[in-house]
């Protein structure tokens, strides 16, 4: 099992100075390239600057893929150009495996260019989504020659009336596209907070053989929520989620430390080797028996 | 069909903040503007009254703002307290972003240089802290902000030009220790030559008879060879092509 960062540019000094501090290192795909909108040729553009941090990440690092353009929630809408780029980045960088996120960040409009929605939106967990998200995930996979993640959501808002709970949508969204899971428990956290549930009973739920990678980040308040906004580092209280969940998690591949660069001063390079060295100690004494 | 309308009610909702608390006070014409199913317009209406609400619509901005504060830190920065209605009134003319980067800092460049030119903002050295800033994004998105240049030579792709009226050493100098309250200077002619190396954008003063040399490349029919070994100039390919070489 291994121990992973999401890449910013402040890890940059660290990683340098410290090469194979973790095992591996994930990263934002679609920070790499420019889209110049559909019918354009070539559509994708590499950033010569995000290429070059990329490639010298690759000559130390295995790398994984989290991407966020998918966008797998929105309706009538499923961007096979998008996918064909991603193939033809995971060809030079043999990403360990692919993820995305169980919401929506883009609307359909007329233009070339679809809308940013400015922020991940939360879905209703309908069986009509179940549908539409596993669908896609199927063409996914079938196209992409990795494994693919989908990562649980954080939300602020609680939309009534939905067919099913998110465990179970969670489950069901495994069992049928094939695809595994990433859990977040940080993302399990604040939603714990926000709406006033057990988390460790939301865990329980779920059906662990299906996850592949777990997140961990820190959050804070804005007003009166808790947000996931990767500020710092990890709570306490994540950690015990981490306790509770990795002996459940036979199938676990990696466990990755998120946090957003204008952070960093909260953490510095005493906090970044804390926050790897308790993962890695939860990892070495909660692992499963097999 | 109903999927698709109900998130993009629910994305204006989040992205405009009147919409949102008209649907709140029960104002139906909003949602009348989508093929919604009961459930879907209980949904929004119940949404629309949860705290969650604006914490979303504080995130949307926040979100929004994110490239623009990353890529373009200085200008919003030497903004201060004028910053947020400029944003307002931005976000209001160019409603849609993509999620590139590239594309909503150039639409912001724009924006505020053509506010600056109309005299809509008036901050000392705001116009060449904002070429600045619009060189070093231009370089690292392989872009460019001005119209393709004519000519038999052209500066090297990996580098910009800016020309200042002031010496912008003193200004960058204040920059860096994040003081935007800049002494008068005195006017006279730099020029500063931004290069994009293989790791970082890196800057270097230049002398001015090189530098005038530079930035009057489409007037010359020959270069000295050496502006070409040292990587300051390039053959125009456009050019070449003009010509049917």
């Amino acid at each position: 099992m291994k121990v992973g960062l999401l890449y910013n540019p402040a890890l940059e000094d660290f990683l340098s100075q410290h090469k194979y501090v973790c095992d591996y290192i994930e990263v934002i795909p679609d920070m790499l390239w420019t889209d110049e909108g559909k019918n354009k040729t070539p559509r994708f553009n590499l950033v010569p600057s995000w290429r070059n941090t990329l490639d010298k990440l690759a000559s130390s690092y295995d790398l994984v893929a989290h991407n966020i353009g998918f966008s797998l929630g929105t309706a009538e809408h499923f961007d096979f150009e998008y996918l064909e780029n991603l193939n033809r980045i995971h060809e030079k960088y043999n990403f360990l495996w692919h993820s995305d996120h169980i919401s929506f960040v883009k609307l359909e409009v007329d233009d070339n260019f679809d809308h940013n929605t400015g922020m991940a939106i939360p879905i209703p967990y309908d069986e009509e989504m179940l549908h539409l998200i596993s669908s896609k995930l199927k063409t996914i996979k079938s196209n992409l020659d990795s494994d693919f993640l989908v990562e649980n959501n954080v939300f602020f808002i609680d939309i009534p009336e939905q067919d099913m709970t998110e465990e179970k949508f969670l489950n069901q969204l495994c069992m049928d596209s094939g695809c595994n899971l990433l859990l977040d428990l940080h993302n399990i956290y604040a939603n714990s907070i926000n709406f006033k549930f057990d988390p460790f009973d939301f865990i329980s739920k779920i059906n662990c053989t299906q996850v592949k990678e777990i997140h961990i980040a820190g959050g804070n308040m804005l007003g009166d929520m808790y947000t996931d906004s990767h500020a710092g580092p990890c709570p306490k209280e994540v950690y015990k989620l981490l306790e509770y969940t990795i002996p459940r998690c036979p199938n676990l591949n990696g466990v990755t430390f998120e946090f957003h660069d204008s952070y960093f001063h909260l953490l510095q390079f005493d906090g970044m080797f804390k926050e790897i060295e308790q993962m890695r100690t939860i990892i070495n004494n909660f692992q499963p028996c097999l | 069909m109903s999927i698709a309308q109900f998130q993009k009610a629910l994305y204006q909702m989040i992205a405009d903040i009147p919409t949102c608390i008209a649907v709140r006070s029960g104002n139906k014409k909003f949602l009348s503007n989508f093929e919604l199913t009961n459930k879907e317009r209980r949904r929004l209406l119940s949404v629309s009254m949860q705290p969650g609400m604006n914490t979303n619509c504080t995130l949307f901005r926040m979100n929004r703002v994110t490239p623009l504060y990353t890529s373009m830190p200085n200008i919003c920065k030497m903004l201060q307290k004028k910053l947020l209605d400029i944003l307002l009134e931005f976000w209001e003319k160019h409603p849609k972003s993509t999620l590139q980067y590239k594309e909503e800092i150039k639409l912001f460049y724009f924006f505020l240089k053509n506010k600056i030119e109309d005299n809509s903002i008036s901050i000392q050295y705001l116009d060449k802290i904002l070429e600045f800033e619009g060189k070093l994004n231009e370089l690292r998105f392989d872009d460019s902000y001005t119209t393709e240049p004519r000519g038999k030579y052209i500066l090297s792709k990996h580098l910009r030009l800016i020309k200042w009226n002031c010496d912008p050493s003193i200004l960058l100098e204040n920059i860096a220790e994040e003081n935007y309250k800049f002494p008068n200077l005195p006017e006279e002619t730099h020029y500063l030559l931004v290069e994009n190396s293989s790791e970082n954008l890196e800057l270097k003063m230049i002398n001015n008879s090189l530098g005038t040399i530079l930035e009057n490349l489409e007037k010359f029919d020959n270069i000295p060879t050496e502006l070409m070994e040292m990587g300051f100039v390039e053959r125009n390919q456009n050019e070449m092509i003009h010509m049917g070489i």
